[in-house]
């Protein structure tokens, strides 16, 4: 069992899934973080209330390690923006990849701790994957660090480790499971008649549309109600079905069939879906593309190769 | 013929394997769905307290008799007794947790809303109230972009739950003030407050919005044309 578990995260791959997860999860943040800049909230959500912020982190028994260093100026939540976004870009164009990840990781965590309402799920959720791509070789495949290391972008194509590319499916697993084990209000049951999604369409603060009009649609409502949680049950087997495709040679009905009807396949799509209709019906900013940043993780770099063949030629 | 010999396990790999474990077995018990903390307050939460409702009229009719009161109370009493125990299993590991802000607690409308709060910002020349800003509204859209940022959302939504304006709602209320003094220069006072909604079941007809609340006016001083007085 010992001697498994040491041959289980001993594998290696090509760096570009890794890389590919490095660009994405920088992209969504510098997207979230640009968002901020554009509408003139940076004071606002990261000043103490001394340089025009909602906040009185300066009151708190642990004063934000920001604030013990900077003072309460409006020009110090700017320096703060500024340098979380030249953090953010430098880790996903792989600039001193390991470095600029790690002071990119401590700032986002600090600035958590500064207006702590605006930091979600999906905030916490991005945090623990660039902890994961800090031990990982992220930066060995499209980045600045591999054109100064070998000359070419696209790096040596040597293996690297592909642990942490397991961990963070692992890590997905536990995130979708455990939003559906979440989800207590009868509502989202056949007891409470599968309204759930129905209900969230009609709080405005969070339907990008007016959606009085799906009462009339509620069969869609509550089917779409009852495949999300299924969705998300069903995350726990996620693992299993990228065990059964490592090891397709041997025995098994249940390893046969679930490789042939690509079981792992048909989850990520709907996952996908998904989040592709949250962010077309729901206004949660980062959350839908914070979550499809992380789906690389899913992909073999073998299969991200080929996608690529497909799409680009 | 000889018997296969296995390859000698390298140090290396077998170090990462168990921090890997660790880690995995430290998060693990993160995840387990409950809040970090839990107060009284928690279940004075609307939305909650019809979770509990509901939970209790199923049990009744399979014949479980326990008011939402009581399964409230048993619920109180012990999730503080698990979430205390999982505080004191992941103290070690607390430094981890505050320096990186990882973590695994999350969860993405396990209760929806029944009576989410509308927020509204009306502006007065001195004789009527117009209102500016509602949310969700497409045609009333002062300050909507910045309203509908996720992490201000957040702030207000939470500001909505608490039984009374915070100072912080009020710093809101004054930025909001001062933003809606600068683009209508007609405007001697703006306010902002919240409305209830009911989120009734589909087949229910929608009912009209509940009493305003947290309502927080501001007047413009006549020598700072763009400032806002508390």
């Amino acid at each position: 069992m010992i001697r498994w578990w040491i041959d289980l995260w001993d594998r290696e791959e090509p760096a570009t899934a890794l890389a590919a997860l490095r660009v994405s999860i920088s992209a969504a943040l510098l997207l979230d973080l640009l968002t901020v800049g554009r509408l003139g909230l940076v004071q606002l959500l990261w000043s103490p209330k001394e340089g025009g912020g909602l906040l009185n982190p300066l009151a708190r028994d642990a004063v934000p390690l920001l604030y013990q260093w900077l003072p309460p100026e409006p020009w110090a939540a700017t320096a703060i923006h500024v340098a979380f976004c030249v953090l953010a870009l430098a880790f996903g164009a792989g600039l001193f990849t390991r470095l600029s990840g790690l002071l990119l990781v401590l700032l986002y965590a600090q600035v958590a701790a500064l207006f702590p309402f605006g930091d979600r799920g999906i905030d916490l959720l991005l945090r623990n994957a660039l902890v994961i791509l800090l031990f990982s070789r992220c930066g060995a495949a499209w980045s600045l660090d591999a054109l100064r290391r070998t000359g070419s972008l696209r790096g040596d194509g040597a293996p690297v480790p592909a642990w942490p590319r397991h961990l963070l499916i692992l890590q997905l697993s536990v995130v979708y499971f455990m939003a559906g084990v979440q989800k207590i209000a009868p509502s989202w049951w056949p007891m409470g008649g599968f309204e759930a999604l129905y209900l969230v369409y009609q709080n405005p603060a969070v339907s990008r549309w007016p959606f009085e009009w799906v009462a009339s649609w509620a069969p869609v409502t509550r089917l779409a109600t009852a495949a999300t949680l299924l969705f998300e049950w069903s995350a726990w087997i996620l693992p299993l079905l990228y065990w059964f495709r490592a090891t397709r040679e041997r025995p098994g009905r249940l390893r046969a069939w679930a490789n042939r009807l690509k079981l792992r396949s048909a989850w990520v799509f709907v996952g996908v879906l998904l989040h592709l209709g949250i962010a077309l019906t729901m206004q949660l900013g980062l959350f839908p593309y914070g979550m499809l940043a992380l789906y690389p993780a899913f992909f073999h770099p073998d299969e991200l190769a080929a996608l690529s063949r497909r799409l680009f030629g | 013929m000889t018997p296969q010999s296995t390859p000698r396990v390298k140090p290396w790999a077998a170090l990462r394997a168990g921090l890997i474990a660790l880690a995995v077995l430290v998060y693990g018990l993160d995840a387990t769905p409950l809040p970090d903390r839990i107060s009284p307050r928690s279940f004075k939460d609307p939305s909650l307290r019809a979770v509990f409702d509901g939970w209790s009229e199923i049990a009744g009719s399979v014949g479980l008799e326990i008011s939402s009161r009581d399964l409230r109370k048993r619920a109180w009493a012990e999730s503080k007794r698990v979430i205390q125990g999982r505080r004191a299993l992941l103290a070690p590991a607390a430094p981890v947790f505050a320096w990186s802000g990882t973590g695994q607690a999350w969860g993405l409308f396990a209760f929806p809303e029944t009576n989410p709060a509308r927020l509204y910002i009306e502006g007065s020349d001195g004789e009527v109230w117009t209102r500016l800003h509602q949310t969700g509204d497409r045609a009333r859209t002062l300050l909507t972009p910045q309203l509908q940022s996720r992490q201000l959302r957040a702030f207000y939504q939470n500001a909505a739950a608490r039984s009374e304006p915070t100072p912080a709602y009020r710093r809101f209320v004054t930025w909001a003030s001062r933003r809606a003094f600068d683009e209508h220069p007609e405007l001697v006072s703006v306010r902002v407050g919240f409305e209830r909604l009911s989120a009734l079941p589909s087949e229910v007809p929608p009912a009209p919005p509940g009493e305003p609340f947290h309502v927080v006016t501001r007047r413009r001083p006549a020598d700072a044309p763009g400032e806002a007085a508390p």
